[in-house]
């Protein structure tokens, strides 16, 4: 069956507060995912093949062909239409943070950034099998402070028996995973 | 947010398990203007220069490889062919002039320094052939030195003369270092159809082309090819298989850009081109032998290994090509022997022999590397098989190397321990009939056909 394509465009005519279900027939395209974040749409992703109440009704199908492939493809096509934001890649950092979990790991992490004057952009936090694995997008434009300032202080958090974090320009993502 | 959580983590993971790094940045730098009418009068400019200019790329690199969390395994210099600096002295022996270039790499902190350099295609001047009989010296003298010499072209043909002459300075380069099993000639390398702007050694050296200053960057990453390839598995078709080459060489070729780019504008010099090589360093996983496997050979140097080794040179360059604004260098995948474990062991094993080395050279993107032969090696034997190396190089229009260790006192089937990136080569054996008279019969090898392009 043709996959369905959700893009920014389809967002934007959709009503604030309504559902976009993503199912395993469903693409979003980064850049639709993050517009219906902040149009306050919410994003359901789903396995059980639920039809998306938002898909466009002429969104292109993609050709058939290897559940990897189409996997493949449906990444390449998010990474693709996703915006360079090249505002944000200026003066970010990304934090990550991996160990066992246990209380007070974000606050410790959110405490050191704040301290520092940095801007928390976006968090993702997941827990596998005891183990926590968080990445923060700090903006540091506005912070005073330069980049070694918040790798030091992020760094002393770090404790190979507790969790591990490492700090890394933003740019060297972007380079890597958008055109710009 | 405007990363995705996965390509995050694929980025850490390339840096921390897949030894993604930045392999090289390498300061280019003109030393035209430090010629002079005595050898000491030039190594005395040579040496001036390259501490005033070429100081501050270690601390450079280093603070945006510790920003940006990306490894700069190495930071070195290309100079000049040292033959055209040195063409108005009277002396004979230029080896002055690498240990000043050699005193300047130890006081800027680089590990080498490129540039020891004749281009004798199609004849060598005085001062080539000056530089040719000097790099025995110059190379057991110092440590930082490497040395090369182009000794034919598609557009020139080979010069014999010189082939003949470079295989007993190989021979001599491995006497003088005997104690450390020929170590000399690891930073001795000869070409057909040299780039001018290689940032990766030993060959790397400023052709007469570039600016005054030039940062040029060599990225790497065989482990990061082959982590994709083994998440693919055996069943995907080989065009799936180029395409998950291309698109890792991608992203590895943009990272490169992003690093040599930043290192240049700190600097304030110029940036020139990314050399996408894939170069393989002895660490576990870090191989290119590895990655030919995953993509189904069942040991390097069986048959199918020069098929896979062209699928993955032809890929690594389309997919660098999309990202980088200039591609340069060599470009393409590095088959070293010493220096990948992959395929020091299928060498051990018998599967990979000098012959199949030699094959693959004609779709690699250098040519034979790191490989060790007997110390008794004739000299006529080792021409000849330089100008094999050679030959493949200038009928295909492409740059073929031969970096080749005479270990003195050795034999096939022992292995020599070199340390750090060098690895450790086993002697590979070489055919005991000696073609003396086609070494012996000098002149230069007409161009081929297709050096008729005007």
């Amino acid at each position: 069956m043709a996959r369905t394509i959700i893009t920014a465009e389809d967002v934007t005519q959709m009503d604030a507060g309504a559902t976009i279900v993503v199912d395993a027939d469903t693409t979003i395209t980064a850049a639709a995912r993050e517009l219906a974040r902040r149009r306050g749409i919410t994003v359901q992703d789903t396995e059980d093949g639920a039809t998306p109440p938002a898909a466009a009704s002429n969104a292109p199908g993609s050709a058939p062909g290897r559940a990897s492939s189409e996997a493949n493809a449906a990444h390449a096509a998010e990474v693709a239409a996703a915006p360079f934001v090249a505002g944000g890649a200026l003066g970010s950092i990304i934090v990550t943070a991996v160990g066992v979990n246990r209380p007070g790991v974000m606050a410790e992490l959110s405490t050191a950034v704040g301290g520092l004057g940095g801007d928390i952009q976006d968090v993702s936090q997941r827990i596998t099998g005891g183990y926590f694995n968080a990445i923060l997008v700090v903006d540091i434009q506005n912070s005073g402070k330069n980049f070694t300032a918040f790798r030091d202080a992020l760094l002393s958090l770090s404790e190979p028996s507790d969790y591990v974090v490492t700090v890394i320009d933003e740019r060297v993502f972007t380079a890597m995973h958008r055109l710009g | 947010m405007s990363l995705a959580h996965t390509e995050i983590l694929e980025t850490l993971r390339m840096l921390q398990v897949e030894n993604l790094d930045i392999r090289t940045t390498t300061l280019g730098v003109n030393l035209l203007d430090c010629a002079g009418g005595s050898v000491q009068a030039v190594a005395d400019r040579v040496r001036d220069k390259l501490i005033e200019v070429a100081s501050p790329l270690v601390p450079t690199a280093r603070s945006v490889e510790e920003e940006f969390g990306i490894p700069i395994v190495n930071k070195r210099i290309a100079v000049t062919p040292i033959s055209l600096i040195a063409a108005a002295c009277p002396e004979n022996d230029l080896t002055p002039i690498a240990l000043a270039m050699d005193a300047a790499a130890e006081h800027c902190g680089v590990d080498f320094i490129g540039g020891f350099t004749a281009m004798v295609q199609k004849g060598a001047s005085r001062s080539d052939h000056n530089l040719m009989v000097s790099i025995p010296k110059a190379l057991a003298a110092t440590k930082h030195v490497c040395a090369s010499v182009n000794l034919g072209s598609t557009r020139a043909g080979i010069n014999m003369d010189a082939t003949l002459l470079m295989a007993r300075v190989i021979k001599e380069t491995a006497e003088l270092t005997a104690a450390e099993d020929g170590i000399g000639c690891a930073k001795l390398v000869v070409f057909c159809n040299m780039v001018e702007d290689n940032p990766f050694v030993a060959g790397a050296n400023l052709g007469v082309g570039e600016p005054d200053l030039v940062l040029h960057c060599g990225v790497s990453g065989p482990g990061v090819v082959r982590h994709a390839l083994s998440v693919l598995g055996p069943r995907a078709d080989l065009a799936t298989v180029a395409e998950t080459v291309k698109k890792i060489s991608f992203k590895i070729t943009r990272m490169g850009e992003l690093v040599g780019r930043e290192v240049a504008d700190r600097l304030g010099v110029p940036f020139g081109i990314v050399d996408l090589s894939l170069a393989p360093t002895p660490a576990a996983g870090d191989s290119v032998a590895d990655v030919l496997e995953l993509i189904g050979v069942s040991r390097t140097g069986t048959h199918g290994t020069t098929f896979a080794l062209a699928l993955l040179t032809d890929a690594v360059k389309k997919g660098g090509a999309m990202a980088a604004t200039h591609v340069g260098g060599l470009s393409g995948a590095f088959i070293p022997v010493s220096e990948d474990a992959g395929m020091i062991e299928a060498v051990q094993r018998g599967t990979l022999t000098l012959d199949k080395l030699e094959a693959m050279t004609s779709v690699c993107s250098v040519g034979m590397d790191m490989v060790a032969v007997p110390g008794d090696i004739p000299v006529d034997s080792l021409t000849c098989l330089l100008a094999d190396e050679l030959v493949i190089g200038m009928v295909n229009n492409k740059t073929t190397a031969v970096r080749i260790i005479p270990v003195p006192g050795r034999g096939p089937g022992e292995t020599v321990d070199y340390g750090g990136l060098l690895g450790s080569a086993p002697v590979m054996d070489v055919h005991p009939e000696n073609s003396t008279v086609l070494a012996r019969r000098g002149g230069r090898l007409p161009a081929p056909i297709q050096s008729l392009r005007n």
